[in-house]
């Protein structure tokens, strides 16, 4: 019974000295509470486009777009233990959806509540330009309490056309956005196209039509004065030689056009041509013989 | 057979001398008796192969340089509050220090004195004012039951495994000052971030307005810098995580309790700011004509050539074939005509076909090959192009048979005609 009794009073002194702990440790870091939050989406000339109460940790925005040369304000008050506190952090931050960077406004204290406001040419300032979504959040902080991180939504950000601001690659750092190479454009050669040629046919073709002629020659010239082959046998030897080396003189020629140079051709068409030549006297002063003899 | 008695004492020499040429490194702290805060950090140096000799920073004997050559290798400078060098340092020598090749690394505090800050600068980081501190009210650490929102355990590490090393599971702790560098910045790089919570801020003097606030993301708690001469220059914000109590420490993050990874984090860090990691070597830079293997003096428009370069990586003064896809080969006359990666072959040998442009002139070959984490590579030849010589165009071609077959024709046409005016009637 006394044992009972002893057990049960441990454990209401045990519950009691936890409770008492959990009170204790409650008021060592006590939380700050946000209120009185308000969002507006002010276009360039001050009228407010949108204009919204939010309560933490509700977010509000539904990804509005804000035009180009609006802002976007937060009104907030900060309260910890019931009293109004100024936080060493109160900061507005637009994190891209994109590229994960992210720019900040600072918060100014005015009678009782801080104000926040962020443009689209702040932003520009920080990071760049870089148009699209961003996840707006509400970061609240100081040594003495646990900060409270409030996700207010996302709005659409338009950049200006008129914007001279350089790209995010040109502003900013950070250890997941840097550049890790310097790899440049490939770049092929493009090779001057081969001039046209006409079609081989017509080639062929000309090619043939310049043989006509030769045909023609052949063909009737003959007809024109006759042949006489009796004039072969006056001079037999040297017919065959004048004309055999009028034959290799051509030979020579095609030869010259397919494997040699000028400075190989020109002594042998010299040195032929005499022979030629020579053998060509004597071919035709038998013939002019032979018919001097056929007058008589 | 006269040099086989003195081979094995060569061989024995040079493995002598690979193995002996340690990399001599200087560490300044503000005051020499506190070496054992860093234990461990020199420990693992010493186990790399790291000759370390640590000294104060204001001790009178302290030289870098005797008659024109330098006595170490690498700087340390864990003294982030003081003014001054003692002996014969001072600003002017630790900038030809790294202007001659060697490398730094330093470490900063919230207490960083002007001329720390100065120092920094001239090596393109911008060191926030004396006395402000990384806050971050999200991701801090609380180490030891105390919980510190300057104590941050949430940045991000670069993805560049050969500079910092791989994945880490666990935070890396920082307790120190803030940086940026700017978004131009060619050598520099983000080696540990703050994340995008975080802001700098010093306790009794008015918050900044951004962009002059240093916030979020673009803080840079510990920069990496490769200069153009390949020296390599590291800014950490933050001495304590150099501290055998961080590299030991259990901390809670966000209810989490976990080590951290400061340890392997710093060592690997410190090797590769001390040119034991990453380094390249391109060597034997070779061309020639598809099908020769001889090294012309120049080229002919519209040849088939080969280009080849070996790099190798050098890994704690081991080498191994370095391989990546990015590196790439320029043929340039005032512009590049022709820019196509490199390929390589498995074993350090990187190659590329290519048929030579149309155009006639003096190329050059160029390579400026720039990774994060890696040495600079900067390769040119120049190689001269000549036009086609009169005997290099095409002959006989389909079109010029009708000018053929006219000539010919009138040769076989004289051939005849000979016949038919001696034999006549």
């Amino acid at each position: 019974m006394a044992s009972l009794r002893l057990a049960i009073s441990a454990l209401v002194v045990q519950v009691a000295f936890s409770l008492a702990l959990a009170q204790d440790a409650g008021g060592l870091v006590s939380e700050l509470v946000l209120g009185n939050v308000k969002v507006v989406i002010k276009s360039m000339d001050g009228s407010a486009i949108t204009t919204l109460t939010a309560a933490y940790p509700k977010p509000v925005l539904a990804n509005p777009e804000m035009p180009a040369g609006a802002s976007l304000d937060v009104t907030i008050s900060i309260t910890k233990g019931g009293e109004v506190f100024k936080p060493q952090q109160v900061m507005l931050m637009l994190k891209s959806k994109s590229l994960g960077l992210a720019g900040y406004a600072v918060g100014k204290f005015k009678s009782g509540s801080y104000a926040l406001s962020i443009t689209a040419a702040a932003l520009e300032k920080q990071i760049g330009k870089l148009p699209g979504e961003y996840e707006v959040t509400l970061l609240i902080g100081d040594p003495s309490a646990n900060g409270v991180a409030y996700v207010l939504g996302t709005v659409e950000l338009r950049i200006s056309a008129a914007s001279t601001a350089l790209e995010p690659t040109a502003v900013v750092r950070t250890a997941f956005f840097q550049p890790v190479n310097n790899l440049k454009p490939e770049i092929q050669h493009v090779f001057r196209a081969p001039e046209k040629r006409p079609p081989v046919v017509v080639s062929y073709i000309f090619a043939g039509l310049a043989f006509v002629p030769l045909v023609a020659v052949l063909l009737y010239v003959p007809t024109i004065a006759g042949v006489n082959f009796k004039g072969w046998t006056a001079a037999p030897l040297y017919s065959l030689l004048f004309h055999g080396g009028l034959g290799s003189m051509l030979l020579l020629y095609v030869v010259f056009f397919l494997r040699l140079n000028l400075a190989q051709t020109l002594p042998l068409a010299g040195i032929w041509g005499l022979f030629v030549a020579g053998s060509g006297y004597l071919l035709l002063s038998s013939l002019s013989k032979q018919r001097l003899k056929k007058d008589q | 057979i006269m040099a086989r008695p003195l081979l094995l004492p060569l061989v024995l020499l040079a493995a002598l001398g690979v193995t002996s040429a340690s990399k001599s490194v200087l560490v300044l702290l503000q005051n020499v008796n506190t070496a054992d805060k860093y234990s461990k950090f020199f420990g693992s140096l010493r186990d790399y192969g790291f000759d370390v000799s640590v000294k104060g920073v204001k001790d009178s004997t302290l030289k870098l340089k005797e008659y024109g050559t330098w006595l170490y290798d690498d700087l340390v400078l864990f003294a982030p509050q003081t003014e001054g060098f003692g002996g014969k340092i001072d600003r002017q020598v630790i900038l030809d220090f790294v202007d001659s090749g060697h490398n730094v690394l330093m470490a900063l505090n919230s207490d960083a004195s002007e001329s720390m800050r100065n120092l920094a600068a001239e090596f393109g980081i911008d060191v926030d004012d004396r006395g402000s501190k990384v806050y971050d009210h999200f991701s801090h650490a609380t180490l030891n039951g105390k919980e510190d929102h300057t104590l941050i355990a949430g940045g991000n590490i670069v993805d560049v495994p050969v500079m910092v090393g791989g994945p880490y599971k666990e935070p890396v702790l920082f307790r120190g000052i803030a940086s940026v560098i700017p978004g131009d910045a060619e050598l520099a790089t983000v080696a540990l971030g703050a994340p995008s919570t975080s802001y700098s801020h010093a306790p009794k003097q008015a918050m900044l307005e951004p962009p002059s606030l240093m916030v979020g993301s673009s803080i840079s708690l510990v920069t990496a810098v490769q200069a153009r001469n390949n020296a390599r220059v590291v800014v950490a914000g933050s001495l304590e995580m150099f501290t055998d109590d961080f590299f030991d420490a259990v901390v809670t993050v966000n209810g989490v309790s976990t080590h951290t990874a400061n340890w392997a984090f710093t060592v690997t860090l410190a090797r590769w700011a001390f040119q034991d990691r990453g380094v390249l070597v391109a060597s034997n830079m070779r061309h020639h004509l598809l099908g020769s293997d001889e090294q012309p003096w120049g080229y002919r428009v519209n040849d088939d050539v080969e280009f080849l370069v070996d790099v190798v990586e050098v890994d704690g003064g081991v080498p191994k074939p370095f391989a990546a896809d990015d590196i790439q080969l320029e043929f340039i006359m005032l512009n590049p005509y022709i820019r196509q990666p490199l390929q390589h072959d498995g074993n350090g040998t990187f190659s590329l076909r290519f048929k030579v442009p149309d155009v006639y002139g003096v190329f050059k070959y160029y390579i400026d090959y720039a990774h994060c984490g890696y040495s600079y590579i900067k390769l040119t030849h120049q190689v001269p192009v000549r036009p086609f010589k009169h005997n290099e165009y095409e002959r006989f071609l389909v079109c010029a048979y009708p000018y053929y077959a006219s000539a010919i024709s009138i040769m076989v046409g004289f051939f005849a005609l000979g016949f038919f005016y001696l034999y006549n009637k």
